[in-house]
């Protein structure tokens, strides 16, 4: 049922697993133990309605009905240890997995993050392991108990009057095949699209959720609101869709499995026309209490073979995971000239995209010259960026650091050529003599304090209890957007490598740290190349070159003077820029 | 008793009816599941007085056919009224949670985390929405139909034995109020400690935008 064949996911949970694979495969057996002890007492019942209705020996009653207690509460008490034994192994593989994962994780080029968006990979990691845990945890011994019951079952019944066994068996065999109807490929399919559309829409919530602040100081409208509301609608629409389908087989399924009293009755006619005797009456008893157990297993059939379906496609999101290729590490470990950045008809299209991101872009920047990418948002400027330091590699052209391939410089090379704060530089939970430090880890409590100087810090690291001990993020110790962002640029400034890319992402700051990350940005660029991603023309004026970014090729390119003469898409921008400032100021 | 369940399932004033309506149908339609019951005890009567003839046939082929009619129209009702009415109010949650979020002050967006907030918004939603479909109306309407044809049963058969099918409903009861406690409490650590592996999860991810050299550090 929902199988398919190519994928082993058995041979999969084997090798997270380890050493705990043979617990699965004792709790397995446990479980398949317990099933078959519970159905026993159904003998002992048999035995007892006989005894009462041919009035033989009495006291044989409580015998009988003893061991049905023990029985059942015997098969309980080995399903408990049972479901420990698959527990135990099922943290271990959940665990497994997440560090396999994360592991992975590290190895990927950083781009992945952007073109996925982290709210997927986080989904992955978090809720397909839980899928994978809850699977061996419960569905795997109820699998056992699921396939063990059937065979005890078609014993129970057809082992006492096998005519009346079989007309009974007629509404199962109709519900079962409804409910194959139910499950065939289709549902599959169904099943990942489900997934899928989770996954959409917990990547847009993240989205969501992250844009608010940026929403709220910008006034923006609420497109990412809209954005997010349509994914929901869409996921709401197709969950109906989905239910509607099923519906039918769901209610035919439901009638069938309850049907089997009718037929018991029609059984009942049919023997009876030979006379009532006291083995008829003990058999139709009989029956009516065994046949509500065929219900039972049916409905567990049928769940875990939907349960198989959520653990395969988990397994299949996680191992799409493992497959993306790392970035690739050459092993030239060239070096380069000098600090000139060269991009020669630099094309990158994200996975899956119908349009180029970044396309045929040209430019030569030279060793300390400013330059500012400008254009709309959505033109390529934060890709183009994301490019020169090798979050992905470029799907055509070349990148080249001092006349060397990008491809050619061993990671930890080109991290030493290139420094870069982008929007979403982030700070960890730990103090900031360490978040700073980890741009150089060799670095003295002086060198961080002379950076953190520059970067306009000192007035953060002031009002905080322990200084630069503190850890950031714990209780009282949250640290404002524009904060953490001058604490970034310290990190850059540590770091003092020739090249700076900076993201002006001002979305956080408010006016009295805008002229301190100002100011931070100012001393950071001296002496060095360094690459703006301006969101504000006010900041570009003063670079020495601008390059404007439309719908991801460079259209325009030279100083600010030069463009405003062009009167091409620079000027309009700054036009329109202006005139919003002044409208600011008139209210 | 609208407005106290809207308050407790995070529903709209609609999904609260919706809910109400689900309850009343799970109800309906275990009764109806017990009326083969009843066919089935006269079934047996007939058996031991020697009454089964041919004359009762009608009697037993009407009485299937109805019963089998009121399953399928029944079970048809509560998928409708379970099923298809939570994915409606799903949408509902979870824009009026993003709503909400939107007019938040920017403050609060400082000091929570977002993997917190995100995972609010999806898993809890989710969460919901397997609850308001699957086990509440479930149980709502077993604990309403059992308790029905329980005390009516009193009235009509011998009362030690229907004392002897009953007794473990109120012991399963008394179970599991009296491990409520121990288990909400284990489901809040669970949680509690979710949460943090999330916050602890993420900053792998938050590390890998700090410039350094090249991920080696991690």
């Amino acid at each position: 049922m929902g199988k398919t064949q190519t994928f082993d996911h058995m041979k999969l949970i084997g090798q997270y697993a380890g050493g705990c694979r043979h617990l699965i495969t004792l709790g397995r057996l446990l479980a398949g133990i317990s099933a078959v002890m519970v159905l026993i007492p159904n003998y002992d019942l048999w035995r007892i309605i006989s005894i009462a209705l041919k009035g033989e020996d009495l006291s044989e009653i409580s015998r009988f009905a003893w061991q049905a207690v023990i029985l059942t509460v015997a098969s309980l008490l080995i399903y408990v240890a049972a479901l420990l034994c698959t527990h135990i192994a099922a943290f271990r593989v959940q665990a497994n997995m997440r560090s396999a994962l994360m592991r992975r994780i590290l190895t990927l080029p950083l781009g992945i993050f952007d073109e996925d968006g982290t709210g997927r990979i986080r989904r992955i990691v978090n809720d397909s392991t839980a899928a994978t845990e809850t699977f061996i945890a419960h569905q795997l011994p109820d699998k056992t108990v699921a396939a063990v019951t059937p065979i005890g079952l078609l014993f129970l019944i057809f082992a006492f009057h096998w005519k009346i066994g079989l007309i009974c068996m007629i509404p199962a065999v109709l519900g079962f095949i409804v409910m194959m109807s139910m499950m065939g490929r289709g549902m599959q399919e169904k099943m990942g699209e489900y997934q899928n559309a989770l996954e959409v829409m917990s990547s847009e919530a993240t989205e969501y959720v992250r844009g608010i602040p940026v929403v709220k100081t910008f006034g923006q409208t609420v497109h990412s609101f809209r954005r997010f509301k349509t994914c929901i609608d869409g996921f709401g629409k197709w969950a109906t869709d989905y239910t509607l389908l099923l519906r039918m087989p769901m209610t035919g399924f439901m009638t069938c499995i309850n049907a089997v009293f009718a037929f018991i009755v029609m059984a009942a006619f049919v023997f009876a026309k030979d006379g009532i005797t006291a083995g008829l009456i003990l058999n139709i008893m009989y029956y009516i209490i065994v046949t509500p157990l065929i219900t039972v297993a049916l409905t567990k059939v049928a769940y875990s073979g939907e349960a198989e379906m959520t653990l395969i496609d988990a397994l299949k999101r996680v191992r799409q995971i493992m497959e993306l290729e790392p970035l690739a590490e050459n092993q030239k470990g060239r070096v380069p000239e000098d600090h000139t950045l060269e991009l020669k008809g630099v094309t990158y299209r994200y996975k899956d995209a119908g349009r180029d991101a970044v396309n045929n872009v040209f430019m030569k920047i030279a060793p300390g010259e400013h330059i500012a990418l400008v254009g709309p948002s959505g033109s390529g400027k934060t890709t183009l960026a994301e490019l020169m330091v090798r979050f992905f590699d470029a799907s055509e052209g070349e990148i080249l650091i001092g006349g060397v391939n990008v491809k050619d410089i061993p990671s930890s090379g080109l991290m030493k050529q290139v420094s870069f704060v982008f929007q979403d530089s982030r700070l960890i939970k730990k103090t900031i003599l360490e978040n700073v430090r980890m741009a150089k880890p060799e670095a003295s409590e002086e060198e961080v304090m002379e950076a953190l100087n520059k970067a306009q810090c000192m007035d953060i690291i002031e009002k905080l209890p322990k200084g630069i001990h503190t850890v950031i993020g714990e209780k009282g110790t949250y640290l404002s957007g524009g904060e953490q962002q001058r604490i970034t640029i310290a990190r850059a400034v540590l770091k003092d490598a020739p090249i700076l890319i900076l993201d002006e992402a001002m979305a956080f700051a408010d006016p009295d740290n805008e002229t301190k990350v100002q100011a931070a940005f100012e001393e950071l660029s001296k002496g060095r190349t360094l690459i703006m991603i301006a969101h504000r023309l006010s900041t570009v004026m003063n670079a020495d070159r601008i390059f404007v970014m439309d719908d991801g090729k460079c259209t325009e390119c030279g100083t600010h003077e030069e463009l405003m003469e062009q009167g091409g898409l620079y000027r309009r921008m700054f036009e329109e820029y202006s005139r919003s400032i002044q409208w600011k100021v008139g209210a | 008793m609208i407005e106290r369940l809207q308050h407790k399932y995070a529903l709209s004033g609609q999904g609260a009816l919706d809910m109400i309506k689900a309850c009343i149908c799970v109800t309906i339609t275990n009764i109806v599941l017990m009326m083969p019951a009843g066919i089935l005890y006269c079934l047996i009567k007939d058996l031991l007085e020697g009454t089964l003839t041919g004359d009762r046939i009608p009697f037993y082929a009407a009485g299937s056919v109805i019963v089998i009619l009121l399953i399928a129209v029944t079970n048809f009702l509560q998928y409708n009224a379970t099923f298809l009415t939570t994915y409606r109010e799903s949408g509902v949650r979870r824009t009026t949670l993003a709503e909400r979020l939107r007019k938040l002050p920017l403050s609060y967006f400082g000091k929570k985390n977002i993997a917190d907030l995100t995972t609010n918004i999806m898993g809890d939603c989710a969460q919901i929405e397997t609850a308001s479909s699957h086990w509440i109306p479930e149980l709502i309407g077993a604990v309403i139909s059992v308790a029905l044809v329980g005390i009516s049963m009193f009235f009509v058969f011998d009362w030690r034995m229907v004392l002897a099918s009953f007794w473990v409903i109120p012991v399963a009861f008394v179970i599991i109020i009296t491990c409520s406690g121990a288990q909400k409490e284990a489901a809040r650590k669970n949680s509690a400690v979710k949460l943090a592996v999330c916050r602890r999860r993420d900053q792998p991810f938050d590390l890998l935008y700090v410039p350094d050299d090249g991920g080696k550090t991690l």
